[in-house]
């Protein structure tokens, strides 16, 4: 089976042939972050993006939120060519792509109460069917109904990130990209936080784009993967048959750099 | 509780501060030499010095001195100015409305216009448009507010005649001095908005709630503004203190009857008491200005609060 027969109209994600493109402005040569990509993502699947830092995953990841240039190629989220959409259309195309980042206090406004941003959000989609209760959104993310009245400071890095995922979720996205969620909390928080994208992804039917340079997460989490190395998917299919047998000698590198499982759970527990 | 205790460290500090400040003040103005020479003129005789001296006090030892001078000073007494022959505070209040109107003008004026530019210019950061407001700003700073007074007095008043040259009395008097003097905070207040919001730009947050569909202007109204504001507001405070008793240029220029010229004055006549006396009230509105800022951080950074 061709690693993209299940690509469809369908897709809550398509990525076709993407690049973008830093110009050098005359100091050596352009640097091809992205450099012709094809990505996919369906309803309820959650992806893996794996790549050391400087493969351009991450630069893929803004390109997806529109937060990044494209040099050219096509970015379809949930039917809408985001790359081609400016002002108020892309706006509200935002609602169907959203966006938890690596540091978990960082995404979120010193200044701002967690209520209050949720309230922003409803403020700035108001014709979108978004949850109305803060209750409940938070809920959905293992959240007492109390935060609601805190400030960032006064969470803890798993709140946090929680905080980021129900603000996601809050606008009832299509799609979730995920850029190195868990690397920055403590193991027994990552591993709620991987439930919680897994329970979002089997009851919303979330199509889920994760990225991280660890094997073992999205060899367990993830329902198929892509490896990527200088701005090119170098390897793409099914993580646990990947990192078994990896085809491509950069995969492979990469599996050989992780230390076995019991290795890895000593140096934790050191 | 954490309120109160942050309000009293704050309270604190500044009077620690306005000690030392004071203290200094007191201490600097008797090293500036005898004034009694200059109040008697050169023919005075070795008997009329001492006479006088006894009758300043200039003979007690110097703490003895300045126990009466801190004494005095918890009294509210500034002593008496040597060229008014009248109370410190009396010569000082006639002018210190005067000083407030034109520094609060400047300092408004430098606000309203510096504020937008410096976002401007980090919104357009690189672009043309920031070379644009960062080349006012850098002109702002760089020309001398004596010299723009003056040419500001021979367009809009020797050529134009809108606004007077200067004296005070109606609103026109005041527009040309506060132009002049707010280029000085204008072009601070510009470049540090400009540095401070441009590096709050690149916080996650701000790519987080472009993500979530936030337009341009309501991510740097709603989140941006509010996050660079703090190194501003300082500014505002050290800049309102250095207007309130740095405008002795401008008010030269414009004969406006503030405190800059009364301490041109004092200085001109060696009257150390009013020179001292003038010090200290700057160092009270200096103090007082920085600590109103400092009670706002709290207000405006709960993360300072609770810190504290």
């Amino acid at each position: 089976m061709a690693p993209d027969a299940r690509r469809s109209t369908a897709s809550v994600l398509d990525v076709r042939d993407l690049r973008v493109t830093f110009a050098s402005h005359g100091r050596g040569a352009d640097v091809h972050a992205v450099d012709g990509v094809s990505v996919h993502v369906e309803p309820g699947e959650i992806v893996g993006l794996v790549g050391e830092s400087g493969s351009g995953k991450s630069t893929l990841a803004m390109s997806i939120c529109a937060l990044g240039p494209v040099t050219s190629g096509t970015i379809d989220v949930a039917g809408h060519r985001l790359n081609e959409l400016r002002g108020k259309a892309l706006r509200h195309a935002r609602a169907d792509v959203q966006m938890v980042f690596q540091d978990p206090h960082g995404s979120l406004d010193p200044r701002q109460r967690i209520g209050s941003g949720l309230a922003e959000l409803r403020r700035l989609h108001p014709h979108r069917p978004v949850e109305q209760d803060d209750a409940t959104v938070l809920a959905q993310v293992g959240l007492a109904p109390g935060m609601a009245q805190r400030l960032p400071h006064q969470l803890s890095g798993g709140q946090a990130q929680r905080v980021s995922l129900a603000r996601a979720i809050l606008l009832r996205p299509e799609l979730l990209v995920a850029d190195e969620p868990t690397s920055g909390l403590d193991v027994s928080v990552q591993a709620q936080i991987l439930d919680l994208i897994r329970h979002l992804r089997d009851h919303r039917r979330l199509g889920v784009l994760f990225i991280s340079h660890d094997l073992a997460v999205v060899r367990e989490l993830c329902d198929r993967a892509y490896v990527m190395q200088h701005g090119k998917v170098v390897e793409q299919g099914d993580p646990a048959r990947m990192f078994t047998s990896p085809e491509h000698p950069y995969t492979r590198r990469l599996v050989d750099a992780v230390p076995g499982r019991g290795a890895r759970l000593m140096e934790r527990s050191a | 509780m954490t309120t109160l205790r942050f309000i009293a460290l704050k309270l604190g500090g500044a009077l620690l501060t306005l000690f030392l400040a004071v203290s200094l003040a007191f201490f600097i103005s008797r090293l500036s030499g005898d004034p009694t020479t200059q109040i008697l003129g050169g023919l005075a005789t070795q008997d009329q010095i001492a006479a006088k001296q006894a009758e300043l006090g200039l003979d007690r030892p110097l703490l003895s001195q300045y126990w009466t001078f801190i004494t005095d000073l918890l009294q509210f007494d500034l002593g008496r100015s040597l060229r008014f022959n009248r109370g410190n505070w009396e010569v000082i209040q006639s002018r210190i409305m005067a000083s407030f109107l034109l520094a609060g003008s400047a300092m408004v004026l430098g606000v309203v216009f510096g504020v937008p530019l410096g976002m401007y210019a980090a919104a357009r950061e690189g672009k043309r448009g920031d070379r644009i407001a960062s080349a006012i700003a850098v002109l702002g700073q760089s020309m001398p507010v004596f010299w723009l007074g003056m040419v500001l007095v021979l367009v809009f008043s020797v050529r134009l005649g809108w606004f007077p040259a200067g004296q005070s009395g109606t609103w026109k008097h005041l527009v040309l001095p506060a132009v002049s003097l707010s280029t000085i905070p204008m072009a601070r207040v510009t470049r540090l908005t400009r540095s401070s919001m441009s590096e709050v730009l690149e916080e996650p947050y701000i790519a987080a709630a472009r993500a979530r569909g936030l337009g341009g202007r309501a991510v740097m109204f709603g989140h941006a503004l509010k996050n660079s504001a703090l190194p501003v507001i300082t500014l505002i405070g050290l800049q309102a203190g250095t207007l309130l008793s740095g405008a002795v240029t401008v008010e030269a220029v414009f004969a406006w009857p503030g405190l800059g010229s009364l301490a041109t004055q004092a200085v001109q006549f060696r009257d150390a008491p009013l020179v001292q006396a003038l010090v200290i009230v700057g160092a009270v509105a200096f103090v007082a200005i920085n600590l109103v800022i400092d009670l706002l951080y709290g207000l405006i950074d709960p993360r300072i609060r609770d810190a504290a």
